[in-house]
């Protein structure tokens, strides 16, 4: 949810906006560089976030009655 | 030149390629499910088929018209994939917890298994596909022409759907697996996932090292505005696509396929949740650098959505325009092929199925009819939808922007949007609102939108567009309400998504849901929470096994349904035979059936059998659990607060008797030092006497000092009586207690007064306890309160003739001595005081004594087990008491 509102805030205007500079980033137009810089930030804290939820899995319930949720 | 030849032959090596995985795939996961198959790996890869040939080529030729827009189609399922995935994870638990087989059949499950919903989300779904799949037969179709040279373009596209309708059939439509996933097609579409990755990244690599000089060759002369698009960045349209491709990610029937229905296990979804994001990353790395090299080196005139193909064919890389072939061939596969199954799914078990159950014949069940029915429904869903697409790209002859055709679809399932989210996390939500939101949003979808996009060609004609209809300028599609100067886009997307939102919310609140759909939202909502998802039911109707037997078989096979049955008659500890038909086997049933024809569906086939359903007690103490957890979390705040009150009470009383006892102390102390200074000033003033008066007698003298020392020796008999009293009362004197006789006890007290007795001439009498009464006790101190008590009788004894009675008795296992004289008593109220230290009782005068006997005496008796007490005889005069335990 962190990652929703700071990458949504962060990629739509209007602060956005502040990023539409001029100049370039290792021969790259500075926008493009911005926005890619901050999707693979994303990723990485995405991935990052990822690992203490791994085991969450679920078994669908072979018995009506007597399974219970774990 | 590439030759047909050669790519023809490719083509078809390719699909071969794709028909033995698929087929190998399959038939090992019948046999022994292969690991690696089911890692996070291959389900993120089937996500990708998100990635259609819009992307492939489409992305290129809008990165060239319109600049960096057309990162905002990944920027969207980004946010979702990274921030929002928990939102995926209740769709993937709902979808296995409810047997989930498509997007209408979550709705419409959610909304108390409603038939029309389902078949009105199928509608959208099938209009708003359409579209899509002319979009990728188009730019098969294309690429193919480009590479081929001029060939009959609608041949090839029939070529084209025709294989891709056979494949699918082939690999969708096997078997009406209980939980409709299809291991096959999904490491089919994995593998294209790949072949498509790595032909856009071969081509941008040489895009920007073969035929450039790196990225800052490339991007040295670029204009500012053909980055940023003629009308800018990050303005209304940026929003509205990330919002739309947000939306299509959850909602497009073909994402919820992989997503969810094809979902093996929920963990996998983490991985998903920033390697999907990764694969989008992958894919739009390179897009800009071509676009920019395309529309340098092509001539003026060339279409930039086939810059990704035509580049490295000007460039005489034929090899590299194989494989970029490929990969657009992939995609718009890969994503035909899960839309068909997807959607013919949807067609098949919310529109065939329940018109099949109206003609079938009841009478004559033939098992697995239904089963075939639904097959051969399914695959003639399958051609059905592609024959659209085939008509759609003929009719409309090829929109020459393939994205504006995939935004067509994007705002379509939009508007699954609000009843979909609104549903899992809104339990007010009911169907009336997601029904009337749906058409609303639909029509206005239609209206301002899909239509407008034929440019006059089907239902609003050229005029309508520009003048509205019947010329009202209020009404025209793409400034609605006078709405103008918007972006069509925007336009369509606030009218339609706005108002599907709105009436939703509105219309859910004033309507109310009934039974069925109450509990569904509250299995729905509380995925998590109840207990494993299944909606049993109690059926007010009674059901036969044979029925259910046979209704099983004819959806789901002879051996599926004896397996099945067999399962369900062991759980009940039927060794052979049917099961019975309890509820839960009811439930069990139409929940196994459901993933092959849906829930509505089976919910209806099994009413049919089993009678009209209600909802059973445990759903509803289900549904009251929430009410239930409130009282009880209330219950238990009233509990600690009552809890607490009683504490507060306890510290208060305890403060109460502090109070009390830190008076009764002051009180103590100042008694004290009262009878410590009576003595005392007599001794100190008579001792100045002695010491200042020379001219005493020696009479006098004598005598002072006779009065000193009886001063003193009472000083020190105070003395010693507090100093006992508190050890007595702190506990601190242990008394040994020895076998002492009664009568014994009371003759030696009464010798050791005798002396007193015969001055004052008191008549003692006694009435001895039976003969060797044993009585618990410490003689000497027994004998201390004897005497005291016996003394203070004679001491106080004001009447002419005096006398004393003490009385023993035996009562159970006490001993009581009583000692009664005709004195006069205490009264009642005195009683009360009088074992109270420094009390005198009235008959008592100043020198006699300091008034600590009684309670001493008392003290002593409470040391050894017994009591000291005042009571009184019917006549109302009063006697002392002491009571002890008996030995026997």
């Amino acid at each position: 949810m962190v990652l929703l509102i700071v990458g949504a805030s962060l990629l739509m205007p209007p602060v956005a906006g502040i990023f539409l500079l001029d100049g370039t980033v290792f021969g790259i137009p500075f926008l493009i560089f911005y926005i890619f810089a901050v999707w693979l930030a994303l990723i990485i804290g995405a991935a990052i976030l990822a690992k203490p939820l791994g085991r969450m899995d679920y078994r669908p319930q072979r018995n009506v009655s007597s399974d219970t949720d774990h | 030149m590439l030759s047909t030849d050669i790519l023809l032959f490719a083509c078809l090596g390719y699909v071969a390629l794709l028909f033995a995985v698929a087929f190998i795939v399959d038939r090992r996961t019948r046999t022994n499910p292969m690991r690696w198959l089911q890692s996070p790996i291959v389900y993120t890869l089937s996500i990708s088929v998100y990635c259609t040939s819009w992307t492939f080529y489409g992305a290129v030729g809008s990165a060239a018209r319109n600049g960096l827009e057309f990162i905002t189609i990944y920027l969207g399922p980004t946010l979702v994939f990274v921030g929002w995935w928990w939102l995926l994870r209740k769709l993937v638990r709902i979808g296995r917890a409810h047997r989930i087989t498509s997007i209408a059949d979550l709705i419409s499950s959610r909304y108390g298994k409603s038939p029309s919903l389902a078949v009105l989300v199928t509608v959208i779904a099938v209009i708003a596909t359409t579209p899509y799949i002319a979009l990728q037969l188009q730019s098969v179709t294309r690429s193919y022409q480009v590479i081929a040279g001029e060939v009959d373009e609608v041949t090839t596209a029939f070529w084209v759907a025709a294989g891709m309708a056979l494949f699918t059939i082939l690999f969708g439509t096997r078997n009406l697996d209980a939980n409709e996933r299809h291991h096959g097609v999904v490491s089919a579409i994995a593998l294209e996932a790949i072949v498509k990755l790595l032909a856009l990244i071969a081509v941008g690599i040489f895009a920007v090292y073969g035929v450039s000089d790196g990225f800052g060759d490339i991007f040295a002369d670029v204009p500012e505005e053909f980055i940023r698009g003629t009308e800018g960045v990050f303005g209304p349209r940026w929003v509205a696509i990330t919002f739309l491709s947000a939306t299509a990610i959850i909602c497009l029937p073909r994402q919820f396929q992989v997503t969810v229905v094809e979902n093996i296990k929920e963990s996998h979804l983490t991985t998903a949740s920033w390697l999907f994001p990764l694969y989008l990353f992958g894919m739009t790395l390179f897009i800009m650098p071509i676009a920019i090299v395309g529309t340098k080196v092509m001539p003026a005139g060339a279409n930039p959505d086939l810059y990704v193909l035509t580049l490295p064919l000007a460039e005489n890389r034929h090899e590299l325009a194989l494989l970029a072939f490929l990969g657009g061939f992939s995609s718009a596969t890969s994503m035909v092929i899960v839309a068909a199954i997807a959607v013919s799914t949807m067609v098949s078990n919310h529109i065939v199925m329940p018109v099949a159950l109206r003609l079938l014949p009841g009478d004559h069940p033939v098992s697995g009819d239904v089963r075939n029915l639904l097959l051969v429904s399914r695959r003639f869903s399958i051609a059905a939808i592609l024959g659209l697409g085939f008509l759609y790209f003929q009719g409309s002859g090829g929109s020459d922007a393939l994205a504006a055709i995939g935004l067509i679809a994007f705002v379509g399932v939009a508007q699954f949007l609000p009843s979909l989210v609104g549903g899992i996390f809104w339990r007010g939500a009911t169907q009336k609102g997601a029904l009337v939101g749906l058409i609303i949003g639909f029509v206005l979808w239609a209206y301002t939108f899909f239509l407008p996009s034929f440019g006059g060609e089907l239902l609003l004609t050229q005029d309508v567009l520009k003048n509205g209809p019947w010329g009202i300028e209020l009404l025209r599609p793409q400034a609605l309400f006078g709405l103008a100067g918007m972006d069509p886009l925007v336009h369509a997307v606030f009218w339609s998504v706005g108002m599907n939102a709105m009436s939703f919310v509105l219309i859910s609140s004033l309507t109310r849901p009934n039974d069925l759909e109450r509990l569904q939202s509250t299995l729905f909502v509380d995925v998590y929470r109840s207990s494993g998802g299944g909606t049993s039911r109690t059926n007010v109707g009674t059901a036969d096994s044979e029925d259910l037997f046979v209704l099983a078989q004819r959806i789901l096979g002879t051996e599926p349904a004896r397996r099945l049955f067999d399962e369900m008659a062991a759980q009940q500890g039927t060794d052979a035979g049917l099961p019975h038909a309890t509820d839960a086997v009811i439930a069990r049933l139409e929940r196994e059936l459901a993933g092959s024809i849906g829930a509505a569906s089976a919910h209806a086939m099994v009413t049919r059998i089993a009678g009209q359903e209600s909802v059973g007690i445990t759903e509803l103490i289900d549904i009251a659990d929430e009410t239930q957890e409130l009282i009880e979390t209330s219950r238990q705040l009233a509990e600690k607060s009552a809890e607490l009150e009683h504490a507060a009470q306890q510290l208060r009383n305890a403060n109460e008797r502090l109070k009390a006892l830190d008076a009764q102390k002051d009180e103590f102390l100042s008694q004290v030092s009262h009878e410590l200074r009576t003595p005392m000033t007599s001794i100190r003033s008579f001792s100045d006497i002695l010491v200042s008066d020379d001219n005493l007698s020696s009479d006098e003298r004598d005598r002072f000092v006779a009065i000193i020392q009886n001063e003193s020796l009472r000083l020190t008999r105070l003395l010693d009586e507090l100093l006992d009293m508190s050890r007595l009362e702190a506990g601190t004197v242990s008394l040994e207690l020895e076998r002492i006789e009664v009568n014994q006890a009371v003759t030696g007290a009464i010798d050791a007064v005798s002396g007193m007795t015969r001055n004052k001439n008191v008549g003692v009498r006694v009435a001895p306890a039976a003969e060797g009464t044993l009585i618990r006790a410490n003689d000497d101190r027994l004998r201390q309160v004897l005497i005291n008590i016996l003394s203070n009788a004679v001491k106080y004894n004001t009447a002419a003739m005096p006398t004393i009675r003490i009385v023993s008795t035996v009562k159970n296992d006490k001993v009581w001595i009583d000692i009664v004289d005709n004195g006069g008593g205490v009264t009642r109220a005195e009683s009360s005081m009088i074992f109270e230290k420094f009390a005198r009782g009235a008959r008592a005068d100043r020198d006699q004594g300091a008034g600590l006997g009684l309670p001493i005496s008392r003290a002593i008796m409470r040391a050894m087990n017994g009591d000291l007490t005042i009571e009184f005889a019917r006549d109302g005069t009063s006697f002392f008491r002491l009571s002890l335990g008996r030995v026997k």
